[in-house]
């Protein structure tokens, strides 16, 4: 038995080894990696069910586990074999040009994330896998990253899936859908833009400016059948309250992709069309009580099989012809008739003829949905085969096809034969006694494994909605050029894209004007807002502490430090302001020396001084300040001023007012002695018990000296050429 | 005294303030400077107040008699005054170098800068 993380390990190992391989071996390497991928799928069908778990944050219960065990197992085995095939496919479509490594190591990465996502029981992991496929995702629509086009649609799909995947990390931290109806919402939100549900419908057309390896891949075969396969993990079909919303957007997809495939000439884009519409029926499928796994995956493995092969045909066809506008193509098979029966047999699986899997799969699909359900399932099957019809054989039928055109190397037809081979042989399959009881096991009541139905009603339906579709298909060939759609909500998001930054420019406009003194007017009014936000929600307090009667000295050392403060407010002269601040400063100085801070006193001196030396140096030539603001201006600043400062006011009583512990300072009173061998307690501290702080400090004043003399020098050398 | 001092306080913070709004950027300057004193008054002033008594300890004893100054709060402001100089130092030697450059000390018309036209 190989543990379940292995199959997580091998795309990663790959990617690596692909990134260091020289680019004469890669082809090589890539076909024996794509046998290889196709070999690990089929063993990782056969294994038995199995689990793996790691601890990840074992505080809070976080582990990192994978478990192969029915859905899943089938998911990521298709995930990896269709991988393989998309490998050997991008080394032939890519061939000689040089991002052709770049390409395969992106792919292989992305597989092992997928795997990893479909494996994941953990929600983070599951997040985590999920994230990791839009970023790869990202990488791979924007890989023609000198195309606008493609950036443009690489960023709408990544924010989209970015913005769905992060409602979808809320709804499982909330304790996945089961857990309340708002996770339930957010889950089936974050499923709804991976898999491109209305309305997130309108990333995945646009993902088409991808290489057509990666559309075939990650855009239809894989990573857009994440969101539904979320559905499905976490029982959407007991969460019956969604379920009128779920049918409706599918609904409303299944219309939109049938309104594509009828108007859309692009081979891509018509195959994107018809993605949309099996996305929704898995949708509906995730939500029919009893579907059970084995109509769910047979559902999602037959579109993965015919699907992936039509985008490689279609790939080759562009890689043939030049175009894939499906009105300039008709009669290719003469050309190439590998690919043309490649997509024969593809084209009869999406109509849902029997005998392919694909016939199974809807059949059992249908028979399990109630009317409602019923009706949208029919919408979907009749857009599914006019996008069959138009892909898979106009242009090989009919007249000759006006443009040269050859076979492709086998490297680009292999790919699309092997799945819709298995498309076919997949009943066979599903009989035979290797997969037999491994599917049993999958099956419900319900969805036991019978082949043919019979020609009951449910079979003259789907002939019904065969010739329906054949018939819009022909309509739609001949139809004169479709108009451009009056909304495109591709567009309106792309605008509103591209407006966001503007709205934020115009809000920090709004707020500062580019201009500091704004913003710091908005700082002290804000603080001062808070300030008194918090007294009152606080209580308010009272003004009980023990206060020292003032001496008349002290009364007139305050009274000069306010007022030279204040008369430097109105000053005109820089002279006269630097000695006002000066004298404020000193009066501060001997208000320390007069409640027992000596030190502090002779500090502020000497810093006071040398500051009215440095500004003298700096300012005292510059002419008398202008009077730059007006009269409504000044009194706006004066009253934000004069809050702040009231509030800085009560802050200082509120403080005075409340029980402090002078645990600290004790300490160091009584350790001065003893341990730093110093009577000035003060001193000591600095240049002892917090000598590596004053050390700091010393660095950033020789730091600030350095840049002093720095712009000082400068301007010396400057003044004398 | 505490309360004429929180006065004071509050005085200094909202002179400085008022300086800082201003469009002179040397204004900009000596507000800062305001409020450098206004915050090392209110630490000094919310540790509490002990007149006339440094936190000494007299020859003989192993720790001050008596109530005394707090030398934490000291010491801090200590730190506070000198690396608020070198702030100061640095940011004059700019300024000065701005107006050098720009012959005016109006923020307005100051050009270069993000909004400029």
């Amino acid at each position: 038995m190989v543990p379940p993380f292995f199959w997580v390990a091998i795309g990663f190992l790959m990617a690596l080894i692909v990134m260091v391989t020289p680019r004469r071996a890669l082809g090589a390497l890539s076909c024996f990696g794509g046998v290889f991928l196709g070999v690990s799928a089929g063993v990782l069908l056969s294994q038995p069910a199995s689990t793996w778990a790691v601890a990840w944050v074992p505080a809070l219960g976080v582990e990192l586990s994978l478990a192969v065990e029915g859905l899943r197992q089938v998911f990521a085995s298709l995930i990896l074999g269709i991988g393989g095939l998309i490998v050997v496919f991008a080394t032939g479509y890519l061939g000689a040009d040089v991002r052709c490594r770049k390409l395969i190591a992106l792919l292989l990465a992305f597989m092992a994330s997928m795997v990893g996502l479909v494996l994941s029981t953990d929600p983070l992991g599951l997040f985590l896998f999920w994230e990791l496929t839009s970023f790869f995702s990202y990488l791979l629509i924007g890989f023609e990253d000198e195309d606008p086009v493609a950036r443009r649609a690489a960023r709408q799909a990544f924010v989209i899936t970015g913005a769905g995947g992060l409602v979808l990390l809320v709804g499982l931290l909330m304790g996945g859908a089961s857990a309340s109806p708002a996770a339930a919402i957010c889950v089936l939100i974050g499923a709804m833009t991976k898999s491109a549900l209305w309305p997130f419908h309108f990333w995945l057309p646009g993902a088409m400016a991808a290489p057509t390896p990666i559309s075939a891949y990650l855009h239809s075969a894989t990573m857009v059948k994440g969101g539904v396969f979320l559905l499905f993990v976490q029982d959407f079909s007991k969460i019956e309250f969604l379920h009128p919303y779920l049918i409706a957007s599918a609904a409303v997809t299944g219309l939109i992709a049938l309104r594509m495939s009828l108007f859309e000439c692009d081979l891509k884009k018509l195959l994107a069309a018809s993605t949309l519409g099996a996305l929704a029926m898995l949708a509906l499928l995730a939500t029919i009580p009893g579907a059970g796994p084995l109509a769910f995956a047979a559902v999602l493995v037959a579109h993965a099989l015919y699907k992936g092969a039509l985008f490689m045909i279609a790939g080759g066809i562009d890689h043939a012809t030049g175009t894939r506008n499906v009105r300039e193509l008709s009669g290719l098979r003469k050309a190439m008739p590998m690919t043309a029966t490649a997509a024969a047999l593809a084209g009869v699986a999406m109509m849902g003829l029997p005998p392919t899997l694909a016939f199974w799969a809807k059949e059992t699909a249908l028979g399990l949905a109630r009317p409602a359900i019923f009706a949208v399932l029919e919408l979907i099957a009749v857009g599914a085969v006019v996008v069959a019809v138009r892909v898979a054989f106009f242009p090989f039928w009919g007249r000759d096809c006006v443009r040269e055109a050859h076979e492709n190397p086998p490297t680009l037809w292999l790919g699309p034969a092997v799945l819709a081979g298995l498309g076919l042989l997949g009943p066979l399959l599903l009989m035979g006694p290797p997969l037999r009881p491994f599917l049993s096991s999958l099956a419900t009541q319900s969805s036991q494994i019978a082949y043919w139905h019979g020609f009951n009603a449910l079979f003259f339906v789907s002939l019904g909605t065969i010739a329906v579709g054949i018939g819009l298909a022909f309509w739609a060939q001949k139809r004169p050029e479709a108009r451009a759609p009056a909304f495109s909500a591709a567009d309106w998001t792309e605008s509103l894209l591209t407006r966001i930054p503007s709205w934020g420019s115009q809000l920090s406009k709004l707020v500062s004007g580019g201009k500091l003194r704004n913003e710091l007017g908005l700082f002290f009014a804000v603080a001062a807002g808070l300030m008194l936000f918090g007294l009152i929600s606080g209580g308010g307090f009272l003004l009980g502490f023990r206060t020292l009667p003032p001496t008349f000295e002290e009364i007139v050392i305050v009274a000069l430090a306010a007022l030279a403060a204040g008369v430097a407010l109105v000053q005109g002269s820089r002279i006269a302001v630097i000695a006002l601040l000066g004298i404020s400063g000193s009066a501060i100085a001997l208000i320390y020396l007069a409640y027992g801070a000596p030190d502090l006193a002779i500090t502020q001196f000497l810093i006071e001084m040398l500051t009215v030396i440095l500004f003298v140096l700096g300012f005292a030539r510059l002419p008398r300040f202008r009077s730059l603001s007006g009269g409504s201006t000044r009194v706006r600043d004066a009253l934000i001023a004069l809050a702040f400062g009231g509030m800085m006011s009560l802050l200082l009583l509120g403080v005075l007012s409340s029980e402090t512990s002078g645990t600290l300072s004790d300490y160091f009173l009584q350790n001065a002695v003893p341990e730093a061998y110093g009577r000035n307690v003060v001193n000591t501290i600095i240049v002892d018990f917090r000598a590596l702080d004053t050390l700091g400090e010393i660095v950033v004043i020789a730091m600030a000296a350095l840049g002093v003399s720095a712009l000082l020098l400068r301007r010396k050398s400057r003044s004398t050429p | 005294m505490e309360v004429l001092l929180a006065i004071l306080v509050g005085f200094l913070y909202a002179a400085g303030v008022y300086l800082m709004l201003r469009r002179s950027i040397v204004k900009l300057l000596f507000g800062l400077a305001l409020l450098g004193n206004a915050t090392n008054l209110l630490i000094f002033v919310a540790a509490g107040l002990q007149r006339g008594r440094p936190a000494f300890v007299p020859i003989g004893a192993t720790e001050p008699k008596g109530p005394v100054a707090d030398p934490l709060a000291q010491a801090l402001i200590l730190t506070a005054i000198v690396i608020g100089f070198g702030l100061l130092a640095f940011a004059t030697v700019l300024t000065r170098r701005v107006y050098d450059l720009q012959q005016d000390d109006d923020l307005d018309a100051l050009s270069g800068g993000e909004e400029d036209v």
